[in-house]
């Protein structure tokens, strides 16, 4: 529950504030020039104010719109990202938010429209259709029914078919997109990981089953679904462990409204890396054999191709190969 | 530590008495009290004070910080108490915002720090005090703004003046805020506890320090890799014949590396 809300000035009379002020009428309101004032100063520590998260609402001036990571690759030439917020309401230990920001604190850029400009500007640029991903520096839908930045972006993308939307998550949020039509130029994109996985690293998201479960329902209304098995974690009984969850996951999927699945393995910049260890230096997950090149963070090469190329085989048991995208990336 | 900043001798009485703090000798010219966890100094007045005062007792350790004293203000009522979560310096202009992750029912406001006292009692849903910048931007280099806080008891406004506040009464009004206090500074302690289980240091690492010598960068490599010990097999002692076989810190180090790469981990 969010008990505080910092209102930048320049969005203090903006409509999205006023209305997002309304739903937290008991919030404490705290007035500040810009939201880096609340949300950059060193003193701060991410685990501790992870146990409660402020939302800071604020306005965004350049840079609405960034070139993808190579990671971020779903069978399109042009991948660009977009960050209407900063920050995600679960906590996923494997998560480079946690190793990039000091502050926990949700921000939201308010200003939706010159998003949309950004968008529209970008996707005008080509021929070819180009692909913007919306769950870079958060999770797509988790806070929907709080910004109802979807559903708006929905409607811009809606009229510009040479957009490709990536909506990328692990919520069950999913009430704006099942109460619109579907348009055949979104992704929904379920991050997805092992049952024992998401309950030991994944906490405050939406457990297996109930991903699947709003998964399954959109996916009956008509959206493209994507699958984003990304990080996979190496532990001794992965071959058993992923093979198993590949056949839970593909019980639920419908061939024909797959779109794309993507594969890669736990990797991170080496100084997100150092802050997460900081952050938590029992946890088991960081304990694991890692590489440190001193730029990134990841599985020794062996025991990373031989578990990328274990999964890669499994899944193609329950999909086309050319449904299947690898994240490969120098950093993020 | 929970590190309690006053600026007077009157507002630090009642909770003196509360807590049953101990004066220590000490130089610097600042008074210090201190019993188990708790340690109080009496800062005197304004920012600088409260700022000198600060940093007389912080050390490489990490604490809890709360400066508690009185504050003037039209918007709240006399006797009432608030948290602090924004900071104004009045003549610098510069701000601070206190995160604020702790569990309390007392009232939250703004605050401005001022050099002289005001006399009209300030603008609206603002408090007014001479300390608590000089504090917060001492105190939050010492550690997490988490870990920061202002907690302010108003004792003036516009109809009451700070002039007619005196000892007895500013005594008066913190002891009725005891409470509040308690149940911050216990919150505060919680946090300190998680804060602490990051910097903890590894179980075995002393016995580690005693048996080999490790040079300070092979210390930091020691403690990482007795964090993942601790992490992957918590009930096991690193110890065993092959490690103890070893003469130099620099066969250690690899040795340990190589048996924690090899210890199984499931999900």
């Amino acid at each position: 529950m969010i008990d505080t809300l910092y209102i930048e000035a320049a969005v203090a009379d903006h409509p999205r504030t006023r209305e997002i002020c309304a739903r937290y009428p008991k919030a404490r309101r705290i007035d500040c020039e810009r939201y880096s004032e609340v949300f950059n100063p060193a003193a701060q520590n991410f685990r501790l104010q992870k146990q409660k998260p402020a939302l800071i609402l604020a306005s965004k001036f350049k840079n609405f719109v960034l070139p993808a990571p190579l990671s971020y690759n779903i069978g399109g030439q042009h991948n660009y990202y977009f960050s209407h917020m900063l920050n995600c309401l679960y906590d996923c230990r494997y998560c480079f938010l946690q190793g990039m920001y000091r502050s926990a604190n949700y921000v939201l850029f308010v200003n939706y429209e010159d998003f949309d400009r950004a968008i529209i500007e970008t996707a005008q640029q080509h021929k070819e259709p180009a692909y913007f991903f919306s769950g870079y520096d958060c999770d797509s839908l988790a806070l929907e029914p709080v910004t109802g930045f979807a559903a708006h972006a929905l409607d811009t993308f809606a009229r510009h078919p040479n957009a490709i939307l990536e909506l990328r998550t692990k919520s069950t949020q999913i009430r704006a997109l099942l109460d619109r039509p579907t348009i055949d130029n979104c992704v929904v994109a379920f991050s997805l990981s092992p049952d024992s996985v998401a309950q030991a690293l994944e906490h405050k998201a939406p457990s297996l089953s109930k991903r699947l479960d709003a998964l399954g329902k959109l996916q009956q209304a008509g959206w493209k679904i994507g699958l984003r098995f990304d990080p996979v974690i190496y532990c001794h009984n992965y071959q058993t462990l992923y093979a198993d969850f590949f056949r839970q996951v593909f019980a639920h999927i419908d061939l024909e409204r797959l779109h794309s699945v993507s594969l890669g393995s736990f990797r991170m910049p080496h100084t997100f890396f150092r802050n997460m260890v900081r952050l938590y230096p029992d946890e088991k997950m960081f304990a694991a054999p890692l590489t440190d090149t001193n730029t990134m963070v990841a599985y020794p090469a062996e025991i990373e191709q031989r578990m990328l190329s274990f999964c890669k085989q499994e899944l193609l048991t329950h999909m086309p190969k050319e449904k299947l995208f690898a994240c490969t990336e120098e950093s993020i | 530590m929970i590190n309690l900043i006053v600026a007077l001798q009157a507002e630090a009485k009642p909770l003196i008495n509360h807590y049953g703090l101990n004066g220590r000798a000490t130089a610097g010219g600042f008074r210090l009290y201190q019993r188990d966890d708790l340690q109080l100094i009496v800062s005197g007045k304004g920012k600088l004070a409260a700022a000198a005062a600060t940093t007389f007792i912080a050390d490489d350790n990490n604490h809890a910080w709360l400066n508690i004293g009185l504050a003037g203000g039209t918007s709240m009522t006399i006797g009432e108490s608030a948290l602090i979560d924004k900071i104004t310096d009045h003549s610098s202009g510069q701000r601070w915002y206190p995160p604020h992750v702790i569990n309390s029912p007392t009232l939250r406001c703004a605050l401005t720090t001022v050099d002289q006292p005001q006399a009209n009692g300030g603008a609206e849903h603002m408090l007014y005090d001479m300390e608590a910048s000089g504090f917060y931007a001492s105190a939050s280099r010492f550690n997490s703004g988490e870990l920061v806080q202002c907690l302010k008891v108003v004792s003036d406004d516009c109809h009451n003046p700070c002039q007619s506040v005196d000892a007895a009464l500013g005594q008066e009004l913190i002891e009725q805020q005891l409470d509040a206090i308690d149940h911050i500074i216990q919150q505060l302690r919680q946090l300190l506890t998680t804060q602490q289980e990051m910097f903890a240091t590894p179980e075995h690492m002393a016995r580690f320090l005693a048996q080999w010598h490790f040079s300070t960068s092979q210390q930091h490599q020691l403690k990482r890799l007795l964090q993942r010990w601790q992490a992957l097999a918590p009930a096991c002692s690193p110890f065993n014949d092959a490690l103890l076989a070893q003469r130099h810190s620099r066969q250690v180090l690899p040795l340990l590396q190589q048996q924690i790469d090899e210890i199984e981990s499931y999900f």
